[in-house]
């Protein structure tokens, strides 16, 4: 059964076209409907569903549950036998200048419980978008996704991820990164409307000479709970770690962001954590950590809440923009930071706030 | 067209403007001088409606009452404030900025010719006044206050931190405006500099929250470089002593 009328237009929701790109996989509910390789990248990159993947690859021995432990908690017991999920291998020295676009969807099915694996080989390069959403008729549903990614040495991987939850989903992605030496991890997260509780901890192993970024855009509305905690443990020489979020938060909203970089070797790592909040009811917790474990390290971190700067406010409404405009456009502004890889909708989508 | 009766500008710690009229028509700029904190800034800010001061007396232009309007309907009226400090706000670009001033989102030739003289091309997709140089905020402010198409120029030293090659721009733009509009200003300096570009008939000293000294520019700069501003307050043109 293929992608219904109703399903690509929540993929198009979250900024996804399932025909466009280098490739595609498309999840609903409890099944695969979209998997597809551009003809152009056949033998340049491999896109399955994961559970056809294992058997494929005897198990994927070296991969699966190797980065996650699968007992950690309730929710990666959930996953242990996934629904399905995507498996991605970019293979050695290849570049695809077209993004790979993924979307998962809840649409009838109350609970979806995935494993996805990503391995960029040595000296490869990939872009890979992700939208993931729910039907607006759906109550109470259950997104569990554990992701596995393996950067290979001098490869990178741009990972960007939409999220676009209905108001009564409980959403657990449960992520874990290994960048080889002069590797390249950048992920961008994105969320923008409400859902019911989010919470996520990516790690990232960093080997020498690599780079793990992430940047994180929160939008809280209504009584979302947003909990983030990215995680980089800089384990090799020359390693670089940063964490770059930007939250605003209204109505009744909730959000943690909790950056830590452990730096374990002669390495380099930056925190900044910034937020705006617009409503009495709502709460931002913003909890950056550095860790020093070498004396070659040089760790930072900088977090800065507040209201919107009433200087920036008169500026603008001194150009003819009326409040509620020009405490829009702040808002937007705030959110716009720089994003390698993010492509235009996204900004748009974000401007659009 | 500017009209000011009996204005009274204050704080709640300072009473800043005390009693102050002026008569401003079209195509007339008015330079003010005054020592810092005298007030000018503080004028400036209240013609164009700026909050957070307590107004009394009477603003109006082409009779219409500007004291009972916000900054944004005063701004969308035609007085328009170019600030002595622009404020910096990341992540919004100057494009966007200049759009809204102008109201469109394509720019005319005549606004990229006036991006293209101001120098400032470069700068469109850049962050509003983030990283500028003092000159570079300073065109950019004339810039949106011209996309704008004002017919009150409130210009707070727009000479200051900028070059002579800039200056004389700047100064060109604004007077070409003026000249082709019949727009008018009030031109807020403390370099005197930019009189010798721009047309300005009428200058006075703003002292203790009232003009004193009104003469022509030049004359008045010359004095006040050679005296200080304690002689304008002994001046024969003073407002000063004529009442409280």
């Amino acid at each position: 059964m293929g992608l219904t009328n109703e399903e690509h237009q929540l993929a198009q929701s979250c900024g996804i076209e399932p025909m466009r790109g280098s490739g595609s996989y498309v999840f609903v509910d409890n099944r695969k409907v979209v998997e597809r390789i551009n003809e152009k990248y056949r033998g340049i990159v491999e896109i399955m569903d994961i559970n056809d993947a294992l058997k494929k690859y005897d198990g994927l021995k070296e991969y699966y549950w190797k980065l996650v432990d699968p007992n950690k908690n309730e929710f990666t017991k959930m996953a242990i036998k996934p629904d399905g999920g995507y498996f991605i291998r970019v293979f050695k020295n290849q570049c695809l200048e077209l993004p790979l676009e993924s979307c998962i969807i809840l649409h009838r099915g109350r609970e979806q419980h995935l494993h996805n694996i990503v391995i960029a080989e040595e000296g490869s390069s990939v872009t890979i978008m992700s939208g993931c959403t729910a039907h607006n008729s759906l109550i109470d549903g259950l997104h569990v996704g554990v992701s596995e990614f393996f950067v290979g040495k001098n490869a990178t991987v741009n990972f960007t991820m939409v999220h676009n939850w209905n108001e009564t989903t409980v959403v657990r992605p449960i992520t874990a990164i290994k960048v080889e030496e002069g590797g390249t991890y950048i992920s961008n997260y994105l969320c923008m409307k409400s859902a019911k509780d989010i919470k996520t901890a990516p790690h990232a192993n960093c080997s020498k000479n690599s780079k793990a970024i992430f940047n994180t855009v929160l939008y809280g509305k209504k009584d979302s709970l947003i909990d983030i905690g990215e995680e980089i443990e800089l384990n090799g020489d020359n390693s670089v770690g940063e964490i770059n979020s930007r939250a605003i938060l209204e109505a009744d909203s909730k959000i943690i962001t909790r950056g830590k970089i452990i730096g374990a070797s002669k390495s380099k790592g930056h925190i900044e954590c910034r937020g705006i909040v617009l409503s009495d009811e709502a709460e931002l917790r913003s909890i950056p950590e550095i860790d020093a474990k070498n004396s070659g390290v040089d760790l930072s971190h900088e977090a800065a809440i507040g209201k919107i700067a009433e200087k920036e406010l008169l500026y603008l409404m001194s150009r003819g923009l009326d409040k509620d405009k020009a405490t829009s456009l702040i808002v937007s502004g705030f959110l716009n930071m720089p994003m390698p890889g993010v492509p235009e909708w996204v900004k748009v989508e974000i401007s659009g706030k | 067209m500017l009209t000011i009766k009996n204005l009274y500008v204050s704080t709640p710690e300072n009473k800043i403007i005390r009693g102050l009229d002026l008569e401003l028509k079209p195509g007339e700029i008015m330079t003010v001088f005054g020592p810092n904190g005298s007030g000018k800034s503080t004028l400036l800010k209240a013609i164009a409606g700026i909050p957070n001061y307590t107004v009394k007396g009477e603003i109006t232009l082409n009779g219409k009452d500007l004291l009972k309007l916000p900054i944004e309907k005063r701004a969308k009226l035609g007085i328009v404030l170019g600030f002595q400090q622009p404020t910096e706000i990341t992540g919004i670009k100057l494009r966007k900025l200049l759009e809204i001033c102008s109201g469109h989102e394509e720019f005319t030739e005549d606004e990229k010719h006036l991006i293209a003289k101001l120098n400032m091309a470069d700068f469109l997709d850049r962050d509003i006044n983030v990283h500028f140089s003092g000159g570079e905020k300073k065109r950019a402010e004339i810039l949106q206050l011209l996309f704008m198409k004002p017919k009150v120029l409130l210009l707070d030293e727009p000479d200051s931190g900028v070059d002579i090659e800039s200056l004389k721009i700047i100064a060109s733009e604004l007077q070409d405006y003026i000249s082709r509009t019949q727009a008018a200003a009030v031109l807020v300096t403390h370099q005197g500099v930019i009189l010798n570009y721009i047309k300005s008939d009428r200058g006075c000293v703003l002292v203790e929250g009232k003009f004193a000294c009104h003469e022509e520019p030049k004359k008045i700069f010359e004095l006040i470089t050679k005296q200080g501003y304690g002689s304008c307050i002994k001046c024969e043109h003073s407002d000063h002593g004529k009442k409280n």
